[in-house]
């Protein structure tokens, strides 16, 4: 994809429209990256302008997941660029990046299971919260986390422990939230509620990019959406245009 | 019921305990968050209980000021450097490989104290506020005693308010469950570990002066003093290296059972007293290790793959056959204690050996093939000779005979199976752990003591050479060719193994047990075999070894040595413990490293020998950086060399890697940062408050 692309792309988006000049808060070009001596991913071009929500889908296997280790500093991306707020941020450490504001929810359970709830909002602190404002953040948007206070993560349900990975996001404030598979392993119903926390969380000028197997649920809050394949973009638009120009098969039915 | 005797082994009981639980917490505390088993623990508390030596007695400081130098700035900065420098690097490397750097750094430190402390005078390290005693029921307690023991109680209250009310604390027990996603969190793994190998080695300090100072009767020998820091590797297992609570209970347990057994004599035996009671901790942490259920087990991780070519059969003859011949040419060349030593280098080299199927292709560590050795050449000494050694009995059918030697491979065999069947379904560090107590035990209470290898202090035995007919191998030139020949001989077959069916089983068994079934065996089988196997070898090296010198001591086959069970297993993965090359290699610079000092130190008319150790130390801490040992390493840049340097692109055939050796790290540990990128990043984490990036809510 060619930079005149991403404009096109970037303008007929509607949140886009508040700042159409100015640069997205996060933007991967050409990114490759590799375990290894397998490159994952062959030549990325992706942005998320600023306070958006922008999907990533694909197929198992696409390098999802790989983009997102890159962006959060987990794997170091072999050539292209990393650029947050306009600057290049390559070679910074997974830390630094949390720090500067890039909060990552994993795959699986961003949580750590042998800690108590209290103890993992605890590690929320780094960026000079204190642990009482996180507690009250979280507990306002997930009432049920607060009776379970000294239990472990790891006995916690799926979705409460979802919930608990999510609360960081609400209480530091980070201008970047990356999610994985929010849905994974657990109910629809849990899945409609956690993502309608994902959506109150752009509206509060958090840009968000979310990668999803729940094709339909996340396309729902999305302001853009980008379809990834081999390691490429493949497409990038609206949610609907996405949707239309999109075959089942390349979703792997998760359009249904 | 003497009741005053019973308080009084109690409190030298508890007063023990106190000082291994604060070097085993200390050891909880770096295991838990950088994963490394740090087996210079016990050299580090040794270190320091010289280093507190130096400043208090020597230069003759307070005793305040001594203990805030010490324990407040020396200690946490060599804990602090060790992590920098050395642990940092093996995040991602194997577990022999992680093993051996700690263990060459706890030779390497040993041999740093023998440099700086030589043991040519007596040091005595002053107790606190000796002669200061308050008596308890009729009991007198020193002072001495009370502040260790109140040192533990304030530690364990200490460590737990850290780990359970600080953010800091938190986050290391965080980083158990998953580094990177501490690392997600904003927190840093990588200060997260400095700072606790800062802590562990405070700890370790704090252990070593209040063992050199107490009435312990250890005081200030090196030797002693690490070891008994070790024997708290048994109280941190009780806490199955991550509960601190755990791990003073185990502690207790420890240092009273000890106390009552050295307090009581419970027998008149003077074998169980002498032989026994002192290794009661390693007794307690084999115990430990059998006893703890197996989920507690879980998370000792294998040893990572590590590819190799392996020669066909005509291409290993070839290169036996050469190295007969080279074997050959040496004998020729070479005369007198030199040819001694590159005979037992080549003996060595075939104990080495014996851990290529163990733990180059199967994966298993055993710190005890020295302790096999010894069986063997126990074995040959009694069955090949002519029926008058003393002890134990003799069953001589005649000087040499080479059936010796065979018996020397049944036996080793047989005991090595013996340890195999309780120890077989432990892993990894927890296996390496088993077999460094079973050498301990066993160099106590079997080798020393005189039944074994002859009567008297002087531990020594004779060990006949083998002698086959009309060819004579009483020159030690032709030993050394025939030592070759064996060698060649076990490098062969270990070779062949390797190619067949049971190889294939040893390279599942490293990878995944549950793979072993699938290839139509048993894994318990497997693992059972192949650690026969191996002490059978490690037995038959040690006959042969015996034979260099027609003459074996008890300390050749403890865990230390020289030469020792840690430094074989050390050289062996130092020289590449996947390749039957390494080994030839390890044995070569386990004997010949001491004779060229010595030769050096006539030179330059000093004693050389700490320097050697030292020396030790850096080989296994190079290690630390080529991860396939030294051959793998040669190897690859000779072909670099000769191959029109075009190594990487052949690398890159995934289907027969021509790197022998090599590890292949899945994972890139970080790309090369370049000078502008990081002056692009200093400005952004300056500009973070200003452009408003970093938090949504301060727009
Ligand atoms: N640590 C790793 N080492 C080697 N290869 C890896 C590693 N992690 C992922 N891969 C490979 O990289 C490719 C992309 O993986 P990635 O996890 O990014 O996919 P994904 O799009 O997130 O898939 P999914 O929808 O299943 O989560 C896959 O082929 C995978 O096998
Ligand atoms: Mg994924």
């Amino acid at each position: 994809m060619t930079p005149s692309e991403l404009d096109l792309v970037t303008a007929e988006s509607e949140p886009a429209a508040s700042a159409p000049e100015r640069e997205p808060i996060l933007e991967l070009r050409a990114v490759r990256a590799a375990y290894g001596r397998i490159e994952v991913l062959r030549g990325v071009d992706l942005a998320v302008p600023e306070g958006s929500v922008v999907a990533l889908l694909g197929r198992n296997g696409a390098g999802k997941t790989t983009t997102l280790n890159v962006i959060s500093g987990q794997l170091p991306a072999s050539h292209g660029s990393v650029m947050l707020a306009g600057r290049r941020v390559n070679g910074a450490s997974a830390d630094q990046l949390a720090r500067l504001g890039v909060c990552t929810v994993p795959e699986g359970r961003g949580v750590f299971p042998n800690l108590t709830v209290h103890e993992n909002l605890r590690l929320f602190t780094y960026c000079g919260i204190t642990v009482d404002e996180v507690e009250a953040a979280t507990f306002a948007r997930f009432p049920k986390l607060e009776p379970r206070r000294r239990q472990l993560a790891g006995t916690l349900s799926g979705g409460e422990q979802q919930m608990l990975a999510l609360a960081r996001a609400l209480a530091t404030r980070p201008a970047v939230l990356l999610l994985d598979e929010l849905s994974m392993g657990l109910a629809p119903i849990v899945v409609e509620e956690l993502y309608a926390q994902v959506a109150k969380i752009a509206t509060e000028g958090i840009s968000v990019l979310v990668v999803e197997q729940f094709a339909r649920t996340v396309l729902a809050v999305a302001d853009l959406a980008a379809v990834m394949h081999h390691g490429t973009i493949h497409h990038v638009g609206t949610p609907g245009a996405v949707m239309d120009q999109l075959s089942d098969a390349y979703l792997g039915g998760g359009l249904s | 019921m003497d009741w005053n005797k019973l308080l009084e082994l109690t409190i030298y009981g508890v007063a023990l305990a106190s000082i291994y639980a604060i070097a085993a917490s200390g050891l909880v505390v770096t295991y838990t968050t950088s994963g490394i088993f740090n087996f210079a623990h016990g050299a580090i508390g040794m270190l320091m209980a010289f280093a507190y030596w130096q400043v208090r007695v020597e230069w003759g400081w307070p005793t305040w000021l001594s203990l805030l130098v010490i324990l407040g700035f020396v200690a946490p900065l060599t804990g602090a450097a060790i992590e920098r420098v050395l642990i940092r690097n093996l995040r991602a490397a194997p577990l022999a490989v992680t093993l051996v750097v700690t263990a060459a750094l706890m030779v390497g430190l040993m041999g740093l104290a023998t440099v700086l402390w030589a043991p040519n005078r007596s040091r005595l390290l002053p107790g606190f506020y000796t002669g200061k005693t308050v008596t308890i029921a009729n009991t007198i307690v020193t002072y001495q005693q009370l502040i260790t023991i109140g040192l533990a109680v304030l530690l364990a209250i200490g460590l737990r308010s850290l780990f359970l009310w600080t953010r800091t604390g938190i986050a290391m027990r965080a980083v158990v469950d998953s580094r990177d996603l501490v690392a997600l969190n904003g927190g840093r793994p990588v200060m997260l570990s400095t700072l606790s190998w800062a802590l562990g080695a405070m700890l370790a300090g704090l252990a070593g002066i209040l063992l050199a100072s107490g009435p312990t009767g250890i005081g200030l020998a090196i030797e002693a003093l690490t070891l008994v820091v070790i024997n708290a590797y048994a109280a941190a297992l009780f806490g199955r290296l991550r509960s601190i609570a755990f791990t003073f209970v185990g502690a207790l347990v420890i240092g009273l059972v000890q106390q009552y057994s050295v307090g009581y004599n419970l027998t008149d035996n003077a074998f169980f007293n002498t032989q026994v009671v002192p290794v009661v901790p390693y007794l307690m942490l084999f115990v430990a290790l059998l006893l703890l259920p197996e989920g507690r087990l879980r998370g000792a991780q294998l040893v990572h793959a590590i590819k190799i070519r392996v020669p066909s059969l005509r291409t290993s003859i070839f290169w036996g056959g050469v190295l007969v011949l080279a074997g050959w040419v040496i004998s020729e060349l070479v005369t007198g204690t030199n040819l001694t030593a590159v005979s037992k280098g080549v003996a060595i080299g075939i104990i080495m050996l014996s851990l290529v199927p163990l733990t180059g292709y199967a994966g298993q560590i055993s710190l005890c093939q020295m302790t096999f050795a010894g069986v063997g050449a126990f074995a040959m000494s009694r069955i090949a000779s002519s029926g008058t050694t003393v002890g134990f009995g003799s069953l001589g059918i005649g000087n040499g005979n080479p059936l010796g030697l065979l018996a020397a491979f049944v036996l080793a065999a047989a005991v090595g199976a013996l340890i195999a069947l309780p120890a077989i379904r432990l892993q990894g560090l927890y296996l390496a752990l088993a077999t460094m107590a079973f050498a301990v035990i066993m160099s106590s209470a079997f080798f020393e003591g005189g039944a074994i290898f002859g009567a008297g202090s002087t531990d020594a035995g004779a060990v006949q050479r083998p002698h086959f007919g009309f060819v004579s191998l009483n020159s030690n030139a032709a030993y050394l060719v025939f030592l070759t020949f064996v060698f060649g001989l076990v490098a062969v077959g270990v070779l062949a193994l390797r190619r067949g069916p049971f190889g294939r089983r040893l390279l599942a068994l490293r990878d995944s047990p549950a793979a072993v079934a699938t290839l139509g065996g048993s894994p318990t089988r497997t693992k059972l075999l192949v650690f026969s196997l191996s002490a059978g070898l490690a037995g038959l090296g040690g006959a042969l070894y015996g034979g260099v010198d027609r003459n074996v001591t008890a300390g050749q086959f403890s865990l230390f040595g020289p030469p020792g069970s840690l430094s074989v297993f050390v050289l062996a993965v130092v020289g590449g413990v996947a390749t039957v090359s390494g080994p030839l290699l390890g044995g070569q610079l386990l004997m010949m490293t001491p004779v060229f000092f010595t030769w050096l130190g006539t030179k330059l008319k000093t004693d050389l020998t700490p320097y050697a150790q030292v020396l030790f130390g850096l080989a296994g801490i190079g290690l630390g950086r080529n991860p396939g040992g030294a051959v793998a390493e040669i190897s690859t840049r000779f072909r670099a060399l000769v191959m029109d340097r075009t190594v990487h692109e052949s690398e890159s055939e995934t289907h027969d890697p021509p790197i022998e050796g090599l590890l292949r790290r899945d994972v890139p540990l970080g790309a090369p940062i370049t000078p502008s990128q990081l002056q692009e990043l200093d400005a952004l984490l300056d500009l973070e408050e200003v452009s408003g990036i970093g938090r949504a809510g301060s727009r």
